[in-house]
């Protein structure tokens, strides 16, 4: 599998502050690569660096096989982004905006691409509005459609749900998820809703304070990791006393009513289904789910301490 | 990829923003009052210039012709102009880092020179539209409505009169020179433009430089003698030298190459930073 990406030793101070000390990463082809880091951990700006907008003041990013250094804008004609947010020319319309962008791709790309790009989006209808007058959602759409303008061969979305509504979020992600499997994209995505990468990302990275905790597959680093069960049973203070006296599970929680909750290895969940039943308790739903969000928590707080 | 396509850009962005007719408005407007005001009071006004040279001189004709009320329209007008080139050029880039767009520009395949050199070639077109229309009508709707004749200069050298087959080439020089100046503010205001992530600080710093430029060409000071050929405000009337008699080629050129290696400076200051900036709004 080639590498799409590849960032090393990355570095870039601000004044006095060091934004990036140690970025380490790798993109191959076809991947859903999740970015992913608390505020200020420096992803924006790794990002920045490695679309050329932002100067590293130390570090190596290739892309495509070439350095960014020396073959920019060769390397820019591959890429569509959305970073931070998708700011358009307000008093243009969204195809205006679109063949602003148009004209300066490496390739022609002719109005009727515009307008299957912009029907890919949803935006077709609305192609003659003006962009001051689109909802979020709606500029996150035409964000996505500008970066496939070019038919790039890698996406990079910055927090592309970002203030998004529930809808929205579930458009955004349907978008993304129709890049990966129609168009078959490498994409980078940062975002901080962790589900939407959890569902969505194979590979990831998580930086924090501007250096790389963890990179690799999003299942194998989840396997490393405890399962969260959610269990639903007729005598639930009888099963949270039996998980904690005989599986030493101190992580037991009422969730509500219904539901406990507790953190155990995935080989564990037969045994303790089978002692649940073996002590009279009736179980009516067990749900096992490996969360990033737990993980990534873990990872951040580690490197705290 | 095709430069051209970027200044069409720059162009449709320009003719996008209500701001870029503010410019053509006002030129409009205060040529209208201008005109108007001369054609209902100006031989009152003109008098005032003759009066003085009336016991020695005898005026006849169409003194008050389209050629004088151009000039008079074009003296009262190319001070005020920088601030509307200002207006549309200082936006350009600091404008599009305000917005956000900068950032979307400058990840497409073309490189940070070839964005700033479109936006130069925007502006400086931009600049040229504005002279153009500011003399299409200064000369059209003086001439039409006054009608053609000598024209009748009051320089610091007394009485400059030049016969009528001797003015169209005298405006076209004016008028060339005249956007050379102006295209030095255009040039200003877009390399100040680079410095800045808001719209308004560049256009406000152009007018200041210029304020504190004429400011120090004005004064009567002996420590500003050195300097003061030096700097661009003191050119930006030049225009002028070419409705003297004699025809002060030396003086001409001088204000050319003074104009234009402000350009270069000003260019050479904007690419050098705007190819290192980094990009964080």
């Amino acid at each position: 599998m080639s590498t799409v990406v590849s960032v090393s030793h990355l570095q870039k101070k601000f004044g006095s502050f060091q934004a990036l000390r140690d970025v380490n990463f790798q993109v191959h082809a076809g991947d859903v690569f999740g970015f992913l880091g608390p505020n200020g951990a420096g992803k924006s700006t790794a990002m920045r660096c490695m679309l050329g907008l932002i100067h590293a003041d130390h570090g190596d990013i290739r892309l495509f096989e070439q350095s960014l250094t020396t073959n920019k804008v060769g390397i820019l004609g591959r890429i569509g982004n959305i970073i931070e947010k998708p700011d358009f020319y307000k008093y243009l319309s969204a195809e205006a905006n679109l063949k602003i962008f148009a004209r300066m791709a490496s390739q022609p790309i002719t109005t009727t691409t515009i307008h299957e790009i912009l029907d890919f989006v949803g935006l077709l209808e609305r192609r003659r509005d003006k962009v001051k007058g689109f909802s979020h959602g709606m500029r996150q759409r035409l964000g996505i459609a500008q970066t496939l303008l070019a038919d790039p061969d890698l996406i990079v979305l910055d927090e592309p749900t970002t203030g998004l509504d529930p809808q929205g979020i579930i458009d955004v992600r349907k978008l993304i998820l129709r890049l990966k499997e129609e168009k078959g994209k490498t994409i980078i995505l940062s975002s901080h809703q962790l589900q939407e990468v959890e569902m969505i990302a194979n590979r990831m990275v998580i930086i924090n304070h501007g250096h790389t905790v963890i990179e690799g597959e999003v299942a194998t680093l989840l396997n490393a990791q405890d399962c969260t069960v959610k269990m639903s049973t007729d005598n639930n203070p009888k099963a949270q006393d039996l998980l904690q006296t005989r599986f030493a599970i101190s992580s037991v929680q009422q969730e509500n009513q219904d539901i406990i909750q507790f953190s155990v290895k995935k080989e564990k969940i037969p045994m303790i289904i089978e002692v649940c039943v073996q002590e009279s308790i009736g179980i009516f739903e067990v749900e096992s789910k490996k969360q990033l969000e737990n993980y990534f928590i873990q990872m951040i707080q580690n490197e705290s301490i | 990829m095709n430069p051209f396509k970027n200044v069409y850009n720059e162009w449709v962005k320009i003719a996008a923003k209500p701001r870029s007719y503010l410019g053509v408005g006002a030129i409009t407007v205060l040529v209208a009052v201008i005109v108007f005001a001369l054609k209902a009071d100006g031989l009152s006004f003109i008098s005032f210039v003759t009066a003085s040279f009336e016991q020695t001189l005898t005026f006849g004709g169409n003194v008050l012709n389209g050629n004088l009320v151009a000039f008079i329209v074009l003296q009262m007008l190319v001070i005020h102009v920088p601030l509307l080139v200002a207006l549309i050029t200082g936006d350009l880039i600091s404008g599009e880092s305000a917005m956000g767009t900068l950032r979307l520009l400058l990840t497409h395949p073309i490189s940070r020179h070839q964005v700033l050199a479109s936006k130069y070639m925007a502006g400086a077109m931009y600049t040229a539209f504005i002279v153009v229309w500011l003399g299409i009508l200064a000369i059209g709707l003086g001439r039409g409505l006054f009608g053609t004749g000598d024209l009748m200069v009051l320089n610091s050298d007394g009485l400059v009169i030049i016969l009528e087959s001797d003015i169209t080439w005298r405006y076209v020089g004016a008028f060339a020179v005249a956007f050379l100046a102006l295209n030095t503010v255009a040039t200003l205001s877009i390399a100040l433009s680079c410095f800045s992530d808001n719209s308004v600080g560049p256009i406000v710093a152009t007018m200041s430089i210029i304020i504190l430029f004429t400011i120090i060409g004005t004064l009567d000071v002996s420590i500003f003698d050195s300097i003061r050929p030096f700097l661009f405000t003191t050119h930006m009337a030049s225009w002028r030298s070419f409705f003297e008699d004699p025809f002060p080629m030396d003086e001409i050129s001088n204000s050319v190459w003074v104009l234009m290696i402000h350009h270069v400076i000003f260019w050479a200051i904007s690419f050098f930073y705007f190819h290192r900036k980094d990009i964080t709004t």
